[in-house]
């Protein structure tokens, strides 16, 4: 048998707090070690309580606003094994590139209502745990239907099932999970991911970690241009 | 050349101009009176000396009003200014009694070109006009000893005193009813402000109260549906309800963040305009690039404002244009400007009703300190562009 996923909970929600303890208590791999209800609490849990793994809430106290990606910023400093899984309610992508702004691996962003399918959850904790990623599939697919909807997208150059791929990569599936999902073999997989870093000219022999941040940055480009500083044309006139 | 002239003329601010005209106007007709009288009468020297004054200072001003398409708004001011100082000069040495009245008309061209002139030219004129009254002041205390005529210096006051005074109260009188005009726009705006807000907030009453508090009310039915299927024993129905109920719940919870989100989006509260409007411009259902300088944060009513009004348009694009792509353009330098421009079928902006979307965004803009331009014509798609003239710039004239 496995050693059970050692769990800090940061969340200052208590009626869901509660439930992700009462949900978790159901499964005998995971046992929360210690629950935290703002940013000082969850740092000073992460250091006491050994976890393998925080699932924190994106907003808590003092600020309300982004505490839990920044607590993954810290943590990732402080312990660098330690997986983050963030809780949000916000499906821009924005915060999502910011966890993954210093590498993806140990890193996951899934929106709350996620936490309603306990088994998806101890699934997304274990791979973060063990050094993986998961990015949520409505970031994800929100990135890459503004990028598709571009006229001359970049991405209009990929074909169907490689879009598909690069969907997955970006929601940081392994090769294998891929494989398994669009029901192909690693081998095929492999060859997909090869030719869209080729087409799209992202470093096609990074690393896990580096190929989702990579695949969510770049997804994220196509739908957002910044000119060179200078006059915006037309606009100049009043 | 007459459109030369009437080009730059057009040019300046139409209080300047107005001004300007009366000034020329006063300054002539007095001239004349003068001559007529002059003409008329028994030929005093002290007569000859003030008219030749009176007409110095209006070849001066016409002079200098006729290059106004070099010189601008500053070249009115400063003509107008000369001509009050030839006329200050002149007047108190031929006729010391006129010292009052100078320093009061060199003083005159100063207040009311007081909002037009940028701060060099401005401490110019404060300059030109403290050295001017004083510099009067003392000349006048000077030839009051060494003058003579008296009865015809009288005359020539009595004159000048009239038309200065109309002048002034033809000033005064303008000033008030500007005011009066500003406080009146300014109640209608903030009406309008108060209007446009209600109607967002009955809208999100409406949203809320049709969908997720409906939603809400169906879920709580369902649960007691599940409690008396598990008190029967039904517990694959009881399962399939669960099920129903989750999935109703989910739907609820994106409805919420949808409307949490059309309240105040908590990227433009934290990261600011430019982040928020490449997330609005990638839910945009027709396609929307971001063109934008990195931008400092602006105040939070002018970030309010810019982002709701490009997001309608961005909403009115995908509604009602039928264009194929938009462009959202925002730029920081010298002033805060955006621009979203479609390639659609556009519209003839006089034939929209004026209750609509295109109020509530120019209400938004100009309550933040902005104006807002509306460019389209049928076929030629829609240009919305938004500036908000810095607080060191000029008043807000329109």
């Amino acid at each position: 048998m496995i050693a059970p996923l050692r769990l800090v909970l940061a969340e200052d929600g208590e009626l869901l707090r509660a439930g992700i303890v009462a949900l978790l208590e159901g499964y005998d791999d995971v046992r929360v070690v210690a629950v935290a209800t703002d940013y000082d609490e969850l740092l000073v849990a992460a250091d006491e309580a050994e976890p393998d793994v925080v699932l924190t809430d994106i907003r808590m106290p003092p600020t309300l606003t982004d505490e839990g990606i920044r607590a993954a910023g810290r943590l990732r400093e402080t312990h660098p094994e330690l997986g983050v899984v963030v809780l949000t309610q916000y499906a821009d992508a924005e915060y999502a590139l910011d966890l993954v702004a210093s590498g993806s691996q140990g890193r996951g962003y899934l929106l709350k209502e996620r936490v309603a399918n306990a088994d998806e959850l101890v699934a997304a904790l274990r791979e973060v745990a063990a050094g993986g990623s998961v990015i949520d599939e409505t970031v994800v697919d929100g990135l890459v239907s503004a990028g598709s909807r571009q006229p001359d997208s970049s991405l209009s150059r990929l074909t169907r099932r490689e879009l598909d791929v690069l969907t997955h990569v970006a929601r940081g599936m392994s090769n294998q999970a891929i494989a398994a999902t669009l029901s192909v073999t690693d081998r095929a997989v492999e060859k997909h991911i090869n030719s869209i870093f080729t087409k799209l000219d992202l470093p096609s022999d990074s690393p896990l970690h580096r190929r989702v941040a990579a695949a969510l940055v770049y997804l994220n480009d196509v739908g957002t241009a910044e000119p060179p500083t200078g006059s915006v044309p037309g606009t100049a006139r009043w | 050349m007459v459109t030369w002239f009437h080009d730059g003329w057009e040019r300046v601010e139409p209080r300047l101009r107005r001004f300007a005209l009366i000034d020329a106007a006063s300054l002539v007709f007095s001239t004349a009176l003068l001559a007529v009288v002059y003409l008329l009468g028994p030929w005093y020297p002290d007569l000859q000396q003030i008219l030749a004054v009176l007409v110095a200072a209006s070849v001066v001003l016409i002079a200098g009003l006729a290059l106004t398409p070099v010189l601008g708004e500053p070249g009115v001011t400063f003509s107008l200014l000369a001509a009050a100082l030839v006329f200050a000069f002149g007047g108190v040495w031929f006729s010391p009694f006129l010292s009052p009245l100078a320093v009061l008309v060199v003083l005159i061209p100063l207040i009311v070109a007081y909002p037009y002139l940028g701060r060099r030219s401005l401490t110019a004129a404060v300059v030109v006009v403290l050295v001017s009254v004083t510099t009067v002041a003392a000349l006048a205390e000077q030839r009051r000893m060494i003058s003579e005529g008296f009865p015809m210096q009288v005359f020539s006051l009595a004159v000048s005193v009239l038309v200065v005074v109309i002048v002034i109260m033809v000033v005064i009188r303008q000033n008030y009813q500007e005011l009066h005009d500003r406080a009146e726009q300014l109640r209608e705006s903030r009406s309008q402000v108060a209007n446009v807000a209600d109607t967002a907030r009955r809208s999100l009453e409406r949203d809320l109260h049709d969908g997720a508090q409906q939603r809400l009310v169906g879920m709580s039915v369902l649960i007691s549906l599940v409690r008396q299927l598990i008190d029967r024993g039904e517990l694959d129905e009881a399962r399939r309800a669960l099920d129903d109920l989750g999935e109703q719940n989910l739907v609820a919870i994106n409805e919420l963040r949808e409307l949490a989100r059309g309240i105040y989006p908590q990227l433009l509260a934290e990261r600011g305009l430019v982040v928020a409007l490449a997330a609005a411009a990638r839910r945009s259902t027709v396609p929307a690039t971001v063109l934008a300088e990195p931008l400092e944060r602006q105040s939070p009513e002018v970030e309010s404002a810019v982002y709701f009004c490009i997001l309608e348009a961005l909403q009115n694009a995908a509604k009602h244009s039928g264009a194929d792509q938009v462009e959202i353009r925002l730029h920081a330098d010298p002033h805060l400007e955006f621009a979203v421009a479609d390639t659609g079928r556009g519209f003839d902006p006089a034939s929209v009703e004026p209750e609509g979307g295109l109020l509530g965004m120019e209400v938004r803009i100009r309550a933040a300190g902005g104006v807002l331009r509306v460019d389209s014509a049928p076929g030629q798609g829609t240009t919305i562009r938004g500036l908000f003239p810095g607080a060191a710039d000029r008043p807000p004239v329109r």
